[in-house]
């Protein structure tokens, strides 16, 4: 039985908005999930990190029939995934451009990373993109968690002059691939700053590898209020999905 | 790195009758302890109070804080019973209660004792597993204590411990619900320690009424307002 968890949890910083979001959709043979972490000196964040998560959850459920189609005659490969996960990102870039015009919105207003992870079940693949930062945890092994130089994000945002630029920056990104997964978590650098009497290191390990009241569908919800209750504090909005 | 804080060891014991805390699928519930006295005296309003106990667990069971909402219920008249443990009230059979007047006295200090302790156990069993609780506490009396088997001064101080705790000053209500003569049971109300007392008379308006009162305090608890009258 699979299980998939998600929360996005405003810090103890921000009084209003969560500036970090999250989706993720289930189908029969794929598993998609998305963070995105809305960039706190930026304007109305929580609306970047939101929008881009709209526009793009609506590319991916458009498209995620075509892949399901493809599926029923043969196994998609690893190219075409990379693939199918760029021009979804292009996509919803140039869809993002047109709100833009729009809404008349400013570049500080759509500053938001985004970690998109898309997981073919039958095959235990996974396929992660980061834009700007974030990071993973592969099979309770294989974490990373990207830092950008000097902590400024190449944002999505930064690219939507034109199409060239869009596709440029885009591809140039590395989709990097896991074989044989079994369980996996994708979060914002918010993760990393949750202090507290545990060492980081615990937390994390207790937020993405402990399995307590994974008969909950609020487990992670669950974990927050134990640590909080244990004098832990976010310094940092953060979302994580986890699934196992 | 499994169980590192030690959380599920301490779930362990949560008591046969309770629902097991790492299954609750809500971060915010509301416990609800129902102390019901069903001694003689309250014969001549029982029939009532069975059709309209029965009607609030089923209008309960289709409001919207229904996932939120866990019941415990407590009989008692010289002896208490549990009748259930704190169950979901989505999981409760409405037509298996019916309470029947029986026995001979009332212990009313043991059972409200029993309640709150019963309550606390298991509101911080909860706490420890992450979820967090409100609790309303209602004992429903129409008689004065006569067993004498706990004092009231020890419900007093059970109460003054649990509010002196900043959690549960707007977390933790306790009402006292009387039928008839207010003699029998404000004192009672008083020595206790209990926050708030209700009185009703015995007929069939008031007892629907009586019955009426503990869903809208449910509804106010859930809304984050305080219970009021």
């Amino acid at each position: 039985m699979e299980n998939i968890f998600s929360i996005s949890k405003i810090s103890n910083e921000h009084a209003n908005h969560c500036e970090d979001s999250h989706f993720t959709l289930n189908y029969e043979n794929y598993f998609i999930g998305c963070v995105l972490d809305g960039c706190s000196t930026g304007v109305d964040s929580h609306f970047a990190s939101m929008l881009i998560g709209k526009l793009l959850k609506k590319e991916l459920k458009f498209c995620i029939d075509l892949l399901d189609k493809i599926y029923t005659y043969d196994l998609p490969t690893d190219d075409f995934i990379k693939n199918f996960i760029n021009q979804v990102l292009i996509t919803t870039a140039t869809q993002l451009r047109l709100v833009t015009h729009q809404l008349n919105l400013e570049e500080n207003e759509l500053l938001s990373t985004i970690v998109l992870a898309v997981y073919i079940k039958p095959f235990e693949k996974l396929f992660i993109k980061i834009i700007g930062d974030g990071g993973y945890l592969i099979n309770q092994q294989d974490y990373l968690m990207i830092h950008p130089k000097n902590n400024m994000p190449e944002y999505l945002a930064y690219h939507l002059v034109g199409d060239h630029s869009i596709s440029n920056f885009i591809n140039n990104i590395e989709v990097t691939k896991f074989e044989n997964v079994s369980e996996f978590s994708i979060f914002t650098d918010g993760l990393e700053q949750i202090k507290g009497p545990e060492s980081s290191e615990n937390i994390i390990d207790y937020l993405l590898k402990n399995k307590d009241f994974s008969q909950s569908k609020i487990m992670l919800q669950r974990k927050f209020n134990i640590l909080t209750k244990n004098h832990h504090k976010c310094n940092d909005d953060v979302s994580i999905i986890r699934y196992f | 790195m499994e169980n590192q804080f030690d959380l599920l060891n301490n779930t362990k014991g949560f008591g046969f009758d309770n629902f097991d805390p790492t299954l609750v699928q809500e971060e915010s519930v509301i416990l609800l302890t129902l102390v019901i006295d069903i001694s003689p005296s309250v014969s001549s309003y029982a029939t009532e109070m069975n059709k309209a106990f029965e009607g609030f667990l089923e209008e309960m069971q289709k409001s919207h804080v229904a996932s939120k909402l866990m019941v415990k219920v407590i009989e008692f008249n010289e002896n208490v019973k549990h009748v259930t443990g704190f169950t979901p009230i989505t999981n409760m059979v409405p037509s298996n209660f019916h309470f029947r007047p029986t026995g001979n006295f009332t212990a009313l200090f043991e059972a409200a004792k029993e309640g709150l302790t019963a309550t606390v156990n298991y509101q911080e069993l909860l706490e420890k597993t992450g979820i967090n609780v409100k609790c309303l506490v209602f004992v429903m009396t129409d008689g004065e204590e006569n067993t004498f088997t706990t004092k009231s001064s020890e419900i007093k101080e059970m109460l003054d411990t649990i509010m002196k705790s900043e959690k549960n000053i707007f977390n933790f209500e306790t009402i006292l619900l009387g039928v008839g003569n207010e003699n029998y049971y404000e004192p009672a109300q008083k020595e206790m320690g209990f926050k708030h007392l209700a009185t009703f008379n015995n007929s069939a308006n008031e007892i629907r009424k009586m019955i009426g009162f503990i869903s809208q305090s449910v509804s106010r608890s859930s809304a984050n307002k305080p219970v009021n009258f």
